[in-house]
């Protein structure tokens, strides 16, 4: 009788191909595997910029500051009463700056100019949710790879002790090659985030019509 | 061709088979969403890699730059012709929010389902060879093989390189075939 195969969960399979190449058992545990490929998710997310999240913040009378959401990881952009909010470095708010200006330290946001109410519109980069050993990336599955390629980077340095931080300035071609791999990753998944996707993924860059007031959008 | 018999060879190919499909951007698909009306956001399907258009029966609904989808979604400017705009990796939005129901459909370039046993590719010809290789190329690495796999690897990306020039130029084919028709 056959039986029927299902693919094995991303992370899992991700944790038995390092197991089966870079990764000696006897040094490294299932944790420390998944704690390394959950670096790289983050890393690969936060430098791709992938996931971008637009959320409401709503705003109370005379409060300055609001807490960012707890996994931004950086303000892209803030809207208040329709008008687009200027950021200001934290020392430039302290000079009263009179006018739609933001700011921001450790995770709060602040305007310059305490808010009457209302709801403010803020998109933000976000760092994901840690995986589990059966969780599923949000990057595509064509990047999967890469965060094996990382972990595997890691696993070459840490074999080799103080050597192997060593080798990360003097050049080791094994972990060298895995890590130019996820960077260029990088690359290409943030090309693909910014051509395809001011609209995310919709179409290429060249094709995206900025919207005018003059094509059938009313001023508000 | 059959994919796999163990379980090794099933994820190897489905893993290829997933990065061919975005080196390659070969498969076109298209999809149905229920715009219901008061909502505005509708999750994308998870085999889209590339949306190409939107329609609404046989009229396009135009892709804005998210920007301008958040200058009117804060009130800024305010826009009475029906367009989208993605967010979130994963979702698509309407703006102005419909006001009734219609099915926007979707056109885009896809990544296969992931496979089981016993289930064939998706893919077939030089795209099943290109999904050999880059499977064979994983697994040489993963059995300590690197030399061998960075020349599956080299083989892979000179075979992507050329199945583009030679779609390209079909294309290319076609359009002047189209065009001296019109002459």
């Amino acid at each position: 009788m056959s039986v029927t195969l299902n693919p094995t969960p991303p992370v899992r399979w991700i944790l038995a191909r390092l197991k089966q190449s870079f990764a000696d058992p006897t040094l490294f545990s299932d944790v420390d595997l998944l704690n390394f490929i959950n670096d790289g998710y983050g890393a690969l997310v936060e430098q791709a910029r992938y996931l971008h999240v637009l959320t409401t913040i709503d705003l109370v009378s005379g409060q300055q500051e609001y807490d960012l959401p707890p996994l931004c990881c950086e303000v892209d952009r803030l809207y208040l009463s329709g008008i687009r909010q200027i950021p200001v470095p934290l020392d430039k708010a302290a000079t009263g700056l009179d006018g739609n200006y933001y700011y921001q330290y450790k995770r709060k946001i602040g305007f310059t100019n305490a808010p009457t109410g209302g709801t403010a519109y803020l998109l933000y980069a976000s760092l994901p949710t840690p995986l589990t050993l059966d969780s599923t990336p949000i990057i595509p599955p064509e990047y999967y790879h890469l965060l094996r390629h990382y972990a595997a980077w890691r696993c070459i340095l840490l074999q080799r002790g103080a050597e192997g931080v060593e080798l990360l300035y003097m050049g080791a071609p094994r972990a060298q090659m895995q890590r130019m791999i996820f960077d260029q990753g990088i690359h290409q998944l943030r090309a693909e985030t910014i051509l395809e996707s001011a609209p995310r993924r919709l179409m290429t860059s060249c094709q995206i019509p900025r919207l005018t007031l003059a094509a059938g959008v009313d001023a508000g | 061709m059959t994919v796999a018999i163990n379980q090794d060879a099933l994820d190897y190919s489905n893993d290829a088979q997933f990065r061919v499909a975005a080196d390659t951007r070969y498969l076109r698909d298209k999809q149905d969403i229920d715009v219901e009306a008061g909502q505005q956001v509708y999750d994308i399907p998870s085999d889209v890699i590339q949306i190409l258009a939107v329609y609404n029966d046989k009229t396009s609904i135009p892709p804005i730059i998210l920007d301008d989808a958040l200058e009117i979604i804060s009130g800024s400017i305010s826009t009475s012709q029906l367009v989208c705009y993605t967010l979130e990796t994963q979702k698509l939005g309407f703006l102005p929010t419909p006001t009734e129901d219609f099915t926007a459909t979707l056109y885009y370039i896809a990544r296969p389902e992931p496979l089981n046993s016993g289930e064939e590719f998706t893919f077939e010809g030089s795209f099943e060879t290109l999904i050999e290789h880059l499977a064979l190329a994983s697994r040489l690495d993963d059995d300590g093989q690197p030399e061998l796999a960075t020349y599956e690897l080299q083989f892979y990306q000179a075979e992507v390189q050329k199945l583009h020039k030679q779609r390209v130029s079909e294309q290319r084919q076609r359009l002047a075939t189209i065009a001296y028709g019109q002459l």
